[in-house]
């Protein structure tokens, strides 16, 4: 609207000034006509006093500064036939423009979903998980046990509320399909700490977590629609574990806490046996501190707390203190650093984008000096050729934004595709609006880097020379400039190169981890049993052994086991165990080993050598003599001779057990870790009455997920009611262990790839354009009797100089900025010199090819040609 | 009448004119470089070249205003006329124009400072 008065005024204007000037011109006409001069002479010289009209009323327009809709349409269709007119440069331009856009966009959109954006809680700033530490475990975050919990809890004053949780899975059997449940064992409060309501009916009342209360049950919004989406879903009865629980509410759709697969909370009634048990760490603790107050005064009074339960209770408590950590921190957790180098990557690729476009267009502008002294020389002001080149940066700025939008959308669906389940919340990852605004100020800023620095210099231009001398001599500082910004280039580049070449190495190391099992064809299911059913450790075990029984005798089987923990999923139970025969001084850190059950068959089905002594069989039952087999670790630090005879028990546990054989480590955590020292027991020996759960390891004779229903069915005739989970591979599990590793190498290679390309269209370019102008120096040169040796040297040591100095440059930089990587590297140190060596020599190989056709060129050119063309 | 040469008139001093022109009665264009040939003894000759693109930048300070009328010789022009704020910048540019007159006058004629 206020384009259109301002466009409706300048048309006035021009009528206005227009009927002016006629109107001096007449009375002027008129007076001299008066003086007695004839009328013709008298309007000649009237008009020869005036002037140009046409160049007074531009510069009175210049005056009022109005940009005419007329002007502005006018320089962007001329700059649209310029873009048109040189398709390589606009090409170059505008996808060099829309791959630094495009990848920015992307990789800030899932950096500000995972990392700015808060999460969906109210005051969530004030969220913070609390975790127990100890120095003696490596001070690394753990589970809380559940007397400091309530201790905890009674005694703080920080926090307004201070809830825990657990997983606990349940089967769900009073529905067609029966289903494992990922549910949550929660203290009444959670909700009321994370300040969230129910969707239909209510959550927890603070006394519902007592011993005698009721079992209650809290569905989430995927479950509920799951089992029927029903409007009376409140007071629906449903058997979990054997046990009826009464639903009383459904949350939100958008409440994932605290994982999105999380199907159902459940009270976490404790007796008071529980409730004081100081030994078992295996809550998770979330708080909600007061308002005003700050993180390092919890801290402090967790502090105060942690040493009165030390004094109080030496013999749990030594050592152990509470840490918090901030619940946004606490859910990105080790992404946060991929994703900061990922941004990193996407600003440096913006970066040499930029510093490419500004060398094109500084180019362009110098092979077009003629045509801007041309304008100029024609009554072109200087605002006006000013504005004519902008609106080229802005169209092209613009028309790579675009682009880079459109290559953004595609990016995003990608990342939600392939970042499942590695990127926390990857699948609420959009195009939002802060996102898109940063697109555009990406593209503005680009616009007004690359656009106006050449544009001032050009239309600094003094016209008058460029139009007598032909243009010949660019001026010396425009070459120096193009030659820092090509620098520049390659110095990001290398930058880039550095990190995917770290990276990659990484993943190249890991990829080479050998596992230490046969991961093919081997397909695993968990299994849960419910407690109510099978209350006693020997019906549990009844239960795995007649699976193992059921699964070994089907056709297609090589192998069947089972252990209580996944191998490759990460989870890692460590116990203290006393060692007989190992003399330990009270101060050393107790004897801490990973405790694994397995049945017979297993160390086959998962492909783990024994190394010694023998493996379990059918004979090792409960009445049996008690039997372990350790790992190569645990042997070989506490029994370096003869491990197998020796004797070990839990601390927990009276009975000793006999070492029986010794197998190979595995990388039982993921390809990163060791395992550390580690137990097998039998299942059958088993003492442990809540370890109510499997995985069935089957090794098949072809594609594991085939033998799926053969196993079900298998499952279904020792219990109806037992239902499968995480059924999957040992393949896929291995596969996931790389997945975060590969797919950050994978982006920060894109990047660097584009970077390398963007570098080298640089270097050639530079050395293009100076062979071009420096033709006819070259071709007297020749004429001179100048060798071709000579002369592609005097050409390849300029482009030679610029590249040196950016790989130096980036180098520099990059052995800078590797240290920041360090979380992300595996078996290469971030300062790895072959690393830095092979960067240098690849971007040196690639500039000279690069430059090799522009300098063969010239050594080709015959003298007179070069000559004639003065 | 004889042409004085080009930038006779030092930067800033055109618009002081017209302001001055101004004070007495508003004119029109041709009026106003008329009045200041005449005023000034043919010594100073206003270019329109000048004199158009002065008036547009006093328009845009709101130093004149502008509005149809008829000049003297029954023809539409534009006539300019002083405003309040056009009057305050006039005494101020005089008050500058003198001192730098006055420091011309002593350097040319160092003898007698």
């Amino acid at each position: 609207m206020r384009r259109l008065l301002r466009y409706l005024r300048a048309r006035q204007f021009e009528r206005d000034l227009a009927a002016e000037m006629q109107a001096h011109l007449d009375e002027k006409t008129e007076e001299l006509t008066a003086e007695g001069m004839r009328p013709d002479e008298a309007r000649a010289l009237a008009l020869r006093t005036f002037g140009n009209r046409t160049r007074l009323l531009e510069r009175c327009r210049e005056k009022w500064a109005f940009l005419s809709l007329d002007e502005i349409g006018q320089d962007v269709r001329y700059a649209a036939r310029m873009l048109r007119k040189s398709p390589a440069f606009t090409a170059v331009a505008v996808l060099s423009l829309a791959l630094g856009i495009g990848a920015n966009t992307v990789i800030f959109s899932t950096v500000s979903n995972v990392l700015l954006r808060s999460l969906p809680y109210p005051q969530s700033d004030r969220l913070f998980a609390v975790w127990s530490r100890s120095a003696s475990h490596g001070a690394e975050p753990m589970h809380v046990s559940a007397a400091d919990f309530y201790d905890w809890r009674t005694q703080s004053h920080a926090f307004e509320s201070l809830s825990a949780y657990a997983s606990w899975p349940m089967n769900l059997t009073n529905i067609e399909e029966p289903r494992r449940l990922d549910t949550q064992l929660v203290t009444a409060n959670l909700f009321s700490t994370l300040g969230v309501r129910a969707q239909i009916g209510r959550t927890f009342a603070p006394d519902e977590d007592q011993e005698q209360s009721a079992f209650l049950v809290v569905i989430s919004h995927h479950l509920w629609q799951a089992i029927g989406e029903s409007p009376q879903i409140v007071g629906r009865q449903l058997t979990l574990n054997g046990s009826q629980a009464t639903v009383i509410g459904v949350m939100p759709a958008s409440f994932a806490f605290p994982s999105p697969e999380t199907d159902a909370w459940v009270p976490l009634s404790m007796s008071v046996k529980d409730r004081s048990n100081r030994e078992g760490r295996w809550l998770r603790a979330i708080g909600r501190l007061r308002a005003h107050v700050i993180r390092r005064d919890a801290t402090a009074e967790m502090d105060v707390i942690s040493g009165r339960l030390t004094a109080a209770f030496p013999a749990t408590n030594t050592g152990w203190s509470a840490t918090l950590v901030p619940l946004q921190e606490e859910l990105v957790g080790k992404t946060r650093p991929i994703l900061l180098t990922l941004q990193a990557g996407g600003l440096l690729l913006l970066l040499i984008t930029c510093a490419n476009l500004a060398n094109l267009l500084l180019a362009k502008g110098a092979s077009r000096s003629r045509e801007m002294g041309l304008r100029a020389a024609l009554g072109a002001g200087r605002a006006r050729i000013l504005r004519q080149l902008i609106i080229e940066s802005l169209l092209l700025a613009t028309l790579g934004g675009g682009v880079g939008l459109a290559l953004a959308t595609r990016g995003i669906a990608l990342v939600r595709t392939f970042g499942d389940g590695l990127i926390p919340r990857a699948d609420d990852i959009r195009l939002s609006s802060p996102v898109a605004l940063f697109a555009l100020a990406a593209t503005a800023i680009t616009a007004l880097i690359f656009g106006l620095a050449p544009a001032l210099h050009v239309s600094r231009v003094d016209f008058l020379t460029h139009l007598s001398s032909g243009a010949r001599g660019t001026p010396r500082n425009l070459e120096r400039k193009r030659g820092l910004l090509v620098a520049i280039e390659i110095g990001l580049a290398a930058v880039l190169l550095v990190a995917t070449g770290l990276l990659g190495e990484s993943l190249a190391h890991l990829l080479s981890t050998a596992p230490g099992l046969r991961t093919d064809h081997v397909l695993t299911v968990q299994l849960t049993l419910p407690r109510s059913k099978y209350a006693t450790n020997a019906k549990q075990i009844a239960f795995f052994q007649q699976i193992l029984e059921q699964a070994q005798g089907l056709p297609g089987i090589l192998a069947a086991g089972e252990i209580s923990d996944t191998p490759l999923k990460g989870n890692n139970p460590t116990f203290e165990f006393v060692l007989e025969g190992f003399l330990r001084d009270s101060s050393e850190t107790p004897v801490q080993a990973g405790l694994r059950v397995i049945s017979t068959g297993y160390l086959q089905a998962a492909g783990i050598p024994l190394l010694k002594g023998r493996d379990f069989t059918i004979d090792d039952r409960s009445a049996g003599m008690p039997v372990a087999i350790v790992n190569e670790t645990m042997a070989r630090r506490y029994w370096p001779y003869d491990p197998v005879g020796r004797t070990l028990r839990l601390k927990e546990d009276q009975r000793w057990i006999t070492v029986a054989g010794v197998v190979a480590d595995i990388k039982h955590m993921g390809l990163k870790t060791d395992e550390g020292p580690v137990v097998y027991i039998p299942y059958a020996q088993k003492t442990q009455d809540w370890l109510a759960w499997t995985t069935l390891l089957v090794r098949t004779a072809g594609e594991p997920m085939d033998f799926v229903p053969v196993i079900r069915n298998a499952i279904r005739t020792v219990d109806k009611n037992q239902p499968l989970a995480e059924i999957g591979t040992l393949e896929e599990s291995l596969s996931r262990c790389t997945a975060m590793p590969r797919f950050t190498t994978f982006v920060i290679g894109a990047l660097s790839g584009f970077a390398l390309l963007i570098a080298v269209v640089g270097v050639y370019g530079l050395l293009a354009y100076t062979v071009a102008q420096r033709m006819p120096e070259l071709g007297i040169r020749s004429a001179l009797g100048a060798s071709p040796r000579q002369l592609s040297w005097l050409l390849l040591r300029q482009a030679l100089v610029r590249v040196l100095a950016g790989v130096t440059g980036g180098l520099i930089g990059a052995w800078w900025l590797a240290r920041w990587m360090e979380s992300l590297l595996f078996g290469v140190r971030a300062h790895d010199p072959a690393t830095f060596a092979s960067v240098a020599a690849l971007l040196v190989l690639v500039s000279l090819a690069a430059v090799l056709v522009p300098t063969r060129r010239a050594i080709k050119i015959d003298p007179t040609t070069a000559l004639r063309a003065e | 009448m004889p042409a004085p040469d080009k930038g006779d008139l030092l930067p800033g001093t055109l618009e002081m004119l017209i302001l001055v022109t101004l004070r007495r009665e508003p004119l029109h264009g041709y009026a106003i470089a008329q009045r200041i040939q005449q005023n000034s003894d043919e010594l100073l000759r206003v270019e329109e070249g000048s004199l158009y693109p002065a008036l547009q930048r006093m328009l845009i300070e709101g130093w004149v205003s502008a509005e149809w009328g008829m000049s003297a010789r029954n023809r539409r022009v534009r006539i300019y006329k002083l405003t309040a704020a056009g009057r305050k910048q006039m005494s101020q540019e005089m008050k500058r124009v003198g001192r730098v007159m006055d420091g011309i006058a002593r350097v040319m004629r160092p003898s007698e400072a």
